[in-house]
């Protein structure tokens, strides 16, 4: 049977990424609210509370909270990792869960909200970037002789976008060391 | 009734609460101008935002206000909110939506109107709410309600004659009074507050301000100063305050560093589509400057030049596209202008307004977009009915989309063209001397840029100030009516604009015409039609244009003759 997970997009990656917990602080008064997963709440205005992503950009697109941004995405934070991460070579430094998508979904509905959003944006591409290149460059040397990889610190929207590409290959190696 | 500022908080948590139900219980009226659009939008946003269902209807006459009633009836009570934008304040409401009086206690019908003077029957009845600009006009109802004169009669001791006959009197002489203060009320019609920096004012105090907001706040203020429905005195006092609202949100260094938008205020020299344009064209189509440089004549085309080699701009640099001149250049043009213009009469030439910078371009400036704006709404073409116009200029309000704008800029640029070609016509056929009025007929060349009253506006305003700047004192003080025969329907379309001997630079004069057009046409017994919300507009058969006309006149040198005498002896007191 097909994997599914080998069909995962990356706007699927960023649905789940969405149910990450988040501080806000509502400026409005409410009940719980019970969901599917979790129950929310109560509101209580100007109260700092944690809510699931989604329900923050909804609450901040209609002007109804502020939106805590979370510690790592400052230029200090972000500039330690990016050194860090250029330091090493094969391995990957401990980013995040879903970096990439929290950042993405603040910079479009909250950019008020972030400092210096513009060298924020600039230093998380530049961090994508030097991991994007040690995946390809680095990690995917062992794949000829193993049957499994292993690659730590690494988030899941970038496995994503390898895993397929990643399981092809190693089966077409593994059919052809088996010859 | 009256929602002063401090309690719009209060009306909109009303239209939120009376909104809430299954279906869509909101419907807004928006009249066919730049400001009402700017208005609609932020409405738009904070309706969204709570998730409140609308339904938005274009009106951009009288006509369409009255059909609008058809909407209301076939939605059998689902309608609950009714909010009219830059329309129905000057006429009775309840009686131009045909509303029952259970009706009008169900529906609850909000009126955000510029236009003045508001119709008494809107301010003073319990069901209607009217959004007051702190407007200090409006008389008292005790001031013009007829007393009932009928029951004191009783009341009084029968006593001697003589009392009796001064009681009458007096009671003749106050209701005199009070029909005079009535007639005085709607005598003239002008502006009040721009609709979209009110809905400012509201969101300012729901503490939802932001960018956004302020700049179609900006927009709608811009818009009513550059078509000279405020004096430029109100609005520089406006400007500031909005300027003050807006650095709260746009400070310096932040807005150099964010992809979003950033506003800022900063000063706009009174040329039209500058960077549209070439410098030479753009001051070649603007009325500031051609009303005091008549550049269609060869004198005036020689000092312009004379201006141009003054401020040591060569001709080569005037022709490029301004967009393209470094900053320098730029700079320097303007400092110039602002040290020589004195000598040309170009006096104040530059005036503060607002740019919208967004991400990595360049800044757009608040009159362009507003230029842009009304050229889509006053663009002609054989399908485009006033809806369709609407949602085009209200793309081009979102700031997102360019080819629109463009488009707006090109139509306002083809508009204004027309409007110079038929003020060329115009003043080089002036009428005798003697007469104390000016009647321009629109001529054919380019009439079907002027089906839109609001063309009809332009154009007399700008006859208005040419003939400022280039006639002889006595002559100045005339009134100018500019008029269009329309084909389809046989009726001519007269628009007035009213003027003052002693004029002040950028003082605005109320419009007797509005209370004139329809006395005069009573008077020749012609059917009349007012058919826009701007009240210096009529519409007659074309058959009454020589009576009208005549009657017309003859009104026009009375009235200019009880003003100058009236004004002689203000001198004569001091």
């Amino acid at each position: 049977m097909e994997d599914p997970l080998g069909k995962l997009m990356p706007s699927e990656v960023e649905f789940i990424a969405e149910d990450a917990p988040i501080t806000i602080t509502p400026n409005f008064q409410a009940g719980v609210f019970l969901f599917l997963k979790e129950r929310v709440g109560p509101f209580k205005p100007q109260r700092p509370m944690e809510v699931p992503m989604w329900l923050a950009v909804s609450l901040r697109r209609r002007d109804k909270c502020v939106i805590h941004v979370p510690e790592w995405l400052s230029v200090d934070a972000l500039t330690t990792k990016l050194e860090e991460e250029k330091m090493q070579q094969k391995q990957f430094v401990h980013m995040p869960a879903h970096f990439q998508e929290i950042s993405s979904i603040l910079f479009d509905v909250a950019s008020q909200d972030v400092p210096n959003s513009e060298e924020c944006r600039q230093l998380i591409q530049a961090i994508v970037d030097v991991r994007t290149a040690k995946i390809r460059q680095g990690g995917l040397d062992d794949m000829k002789d193993s049957l499994a990889i292993q690659l730590n610190n690494v988030t899941q929207m970038e496995i994503t976008s390898i895993r397929q590409f990643a399981c092809h290959a190693m089966d077409a190696f593994n059919r052809l060391s088996s010859v | 009734m009256r929602i002063t500022t401090d309690r719009f908080a209060n009306a909109f948590d009303d239209i939120r609460k009376r909104a809430l139900s299954d279906g869509c219980s909101v419907l807004i009226l928006v009249a066919a101008d730049c400001d009402a659009l700017c208005a609609y939008h932020m409405v738009k946003d904070l309706l969204r935002a709570e998730y409140i269902k609308y339904k938005m209807m274009s009106v951009e006459n009288q006509v369409d206000l009255e059909n609008s009633k058809t909407t209301i009836k076939e939605s059998q009570g689902q309608i609950k909110v009714v909010l009219m934008i830059n329309c129905g304040g000057t006429v009775d409401v309840a009686q131009v939506l045909d509303l029952s009086d259970e009706e009008q206690e169900d529906l609850c019908i909000y009126v955000l109107d510029s236009h003045r003077p508001l119709n008494l029957d809107n301010v003073y009845s319990e069901n209607i709410r009217v959004f007051d600009d702190g407007e200090t006009n409006i008389p008292q109802p005790e001031e013009v309600a007829d007393s009932d004169s009928e029951d004191e009669d009783e009341d009084t001791d029968s006593g001697e004659p003589g009392a009796k006959r001064t009681k009458w009197g007096d009671r003749m002489a106050a209701r005199i009074a009070k029909q005079q203060r009535l007639r005085s009320y709607y005598e003239a019609a002008y502006y009040g507050v721009s609709s979209a920096v009110l809905v400012g004012h509201l969101v300012s105090e729901l503490g939802r301000s932001s960018n956004a907001f302020l700049w179609c706040s900006a927009l709608g203020l811009t818009d009513q100063y550059l078509h000279d429905k405020i004096s430029s005195d109100m609005y520089v006092q406006q400007a500031l305050t909005l300027q003050s609202e807006i650095l709260k949100f746009n400070s310096e260094e932040e807005s150099r560093r964010h992809r979003g938008v950033s506003l800022a205020v900063e000063e706009d020299a009174k040329f039209f589509l500058l960077r549209h344009w070439t410098l030479f064209d753009a001051m070649r189509h603007s009325r500031y400057l051609v009303s005091r440089i008549p550049v269609w004549t060869n004198k005036g085309e020689e000092r312009l030049r004379h201006l141009f080699a003054t401020m040591g701009v060569s001709l080569q640099t005037c022709k490029q596209v301004y967009k393209t001149l470094d900053t320098a250049t730029k700079a320097h043009i303007l400092e110039q202008l602002k040290e020589h213009g004195h000598a040309y009469g170009l006096d104040t030439i530059t005036f503060l307004s607002f740019t919208y910078r967004t991400g990595y371009e360049p800044a757009v400036a608040a009159s362009d977009v507003v230029y842009a704006v009304n050229g889509i709404l006053n663009h002609t073409a054989p399908e485009e009915d006033v809806q369709r116009r609407v949602f085009k200029a209200l793309d081009c309000l979102s700031m997102r989309k360019k080819d629109v704008f463009e488009f707006g800029v090109h139509c306002a640029k083809e508009q204004e063209m027309a409007v110079m070609n038929q003020v060329q016509f115009a003043f080089q056929d002036d009428t005798g001397p003697r007469q104390r009025w000016h009647l321009a007929m629109v001529r054919t060349e380019s009439k079907r840029f002027f089906t839109r009253p609001a063309m009809l506006t332009k154009l007399a305003q700008f006859l208005v100030d040419v003939r400022r700047f280039n006639t002889m004192k006595a002559y100045r003080m005339r009134q100018q009516v500019v008029a269009i025969q329309n084909e389809e329907d046989d009726t001519t379309t007269y628009v007035g604009v009213w003027s003052r001997s002693r004029h002040r630079e950028g003082a605005v004069v109320p419009n007797l015409f509005s209370s004139l057009f329809p006395a005069v046409a009573e008077e020749c017994k012609a059917d009349y039609a007012l058919p826009e919300f701007d009240g210096a507009v009529v519409q007659l058969l074309k058959e009454h244009h020589g009576r009208f006309v005549l009657k017309l006149m003859r009104e026009i040198i009375r009235i200019t003759r009880e003003q100058q005498q009236q004004a002689a002896a203000a001198a004569a007191a001091e």
